[in-house]
């Protein structure tokens, strides 16, 4: 056996090693051998009794790579590598569909929305929703008020009390024409008077388990009225929409003096309310 | 038994040799047999697998270098982490001989 063909055997058992692993191993064996063979050489050793003394001195080759197998375990690197490979295909094969491109975005939405909820305007200025569609300007203040329904999780992010933008002239013919439904009559229906004061409540509905859908039918009698019974039409808008995240503004009159708006909710045929205080700072 | 018994302790006489200076795999096995006066002949391929595992523990450190015969040669170098385990290990490594040589004397005492 000569130096190759014992750095052949010893490599031979060390398939789990990377192929730069290998290389360097083989390079420190063979650096060995050649000390060794090169110190009997000055000693007067010929070439070939030098070769196979170094070989005897160096030892079993299966015993080695033996040894040096145990000190790179390969168990969880395979574990992983196959893990990270999986994923990457499963990432592949999401991205490769559009309808699975379109998911990867309503889970992200629930998930922004379950962090951070953007405020009414940012929501309403990133969307493709119709104009017209605008939030009540006025006085705003954060709050977290939070009901589990079944599943889901609805979430009072924001109450801003103020006026709404007069009706647009599109608003008024489609309202006028008697049109109820579209994006634009609810708008209008939600307009009822210009200088009306109005509370907004800025609420997300998602599932309790990011990327779970949400049950929409649970949601369906979801309004706001005020502490006096005053509701308006039921102004259900979200500016997003998708099966895993639902962003609605709810929206009551308000009188000088009031301090809380009402949700009410339909859940197990029994009628839920719950009271958003209105901002401290006070109205308008 | 005497075989496993070297192989297990070649980790420390290794770290042991580190503690002086940087040296290649063929000056260690050199020097271990010099120091040990040829009562520590290893096979010499053996070593490396000792050498790859304290690195991978980080009790040493490897680069190559320039050997003063002009070869490139891998050194080895103790790191911070591995001068403690040699310590720890050398002391526990007293306690145990002294211990055995407390026996063997006591042992020799008895027979007298």
């Amino acid at each position: 056996m000569d130096r190759s063909e014992y750095c052949a055997r010893v490599l031979a058992g060390l398939r789990g090693l990377s192929r730069r692993e290998r290389e360097a191993v083989r390079r420190e064996l063979e650096d060995h051998i050649e000390d060794h063979a090169r110190a009997l050489l000055d000693l007067g050793y010929d070439e070939k009794l030098a070769e196979e003394r170094t070989m005897a001195a160096m030892g079993d080759p299966a015993e080695v790579a033996r040894e040096m197998a145990k000190q790179y375990p390969r168990g969880w690197n395979v574990v992983a590598g196959v893990s990270l490979a999986l994923c990457v295909f499963v990432l592949f094969s999401a991205l490769s569909s559009s309808s699975n491109r379109k998911m990867i975005g309503y889970a992200w939405d629930s998930i922004v929305y379950r962090i951070s909820p953007p405020g009414p305007e940012t929501v309403v200025a990133g969307t493709v929703s119709p104009p017209g569609i605008e939030p009540v300007s006025g006085v705003a203040e954060a709050v977290d008020i939070r009901r589990t329904i079944g599943d889901n999780v609805l979430r009072v992010y924001r109450i801003t009390v103020g006026t709404q933008g007069s009706r647009t002239a599109e608003m008024t013919r489609i309202y006028e024409g008697g049109y109820q439904d579209g994006a634009l009559a609810a708008e209008a229906a939600a307009r009822p008077e210009d200088g009306q004061l109005t509370a907004e409540a800025a609420v997300c509905i998602y599932h309790k388990i990011p990327g779970g859908l949400v049950a929409m039918p649970s949601f369906n009698e979801l309004t706001a009225e005020s502490q006096r019974g005053d509701q308006q039409v039921p102004f259900r808008r979200g500016a997003v929409f998708n099966p895993m995240m639902w962003q609605v503004f709810l929206r009551a009159p308000v009188q000088p003096g009031d301090d809380h708006i009402t949700l009410r909710y339909e859940w197990l045929r029994e009628t839920v309310t719950v009271d958003v205080p209105l901002p401290k700072e006070g109205m308008p | 038994m005497r075989k496993k018994q070297q192989i297990e302790h070649t980790p420390l006489l290794v770290l042991s040799l580190l503690a002086g200076e940087d040296m290649y795999g063929y000056q260690m096995i050199l020097e271990l047999a010099r120091r040990s006066n040829h009562t520590f002949d290893m096979k010499e391929g053996t070593l490396y697998p000792v050498l790859h595992g304290l690195e991978q523990q980080g009790y040493v450190e490897a680069y190559r270098q320039e050997a003063p015969t002009g070869r490139e040669r891998k050194y080895y170098h103790l790191t911070r982490k591995g001068g403690e385990a040699l310590r720890a290990e050398a002391e526990s490594w007293r306690r145990y001989s002294g211990a055995v040589d407390a026996v063997l004397r006591s042992s020799a005492l008895g027979t007298a």
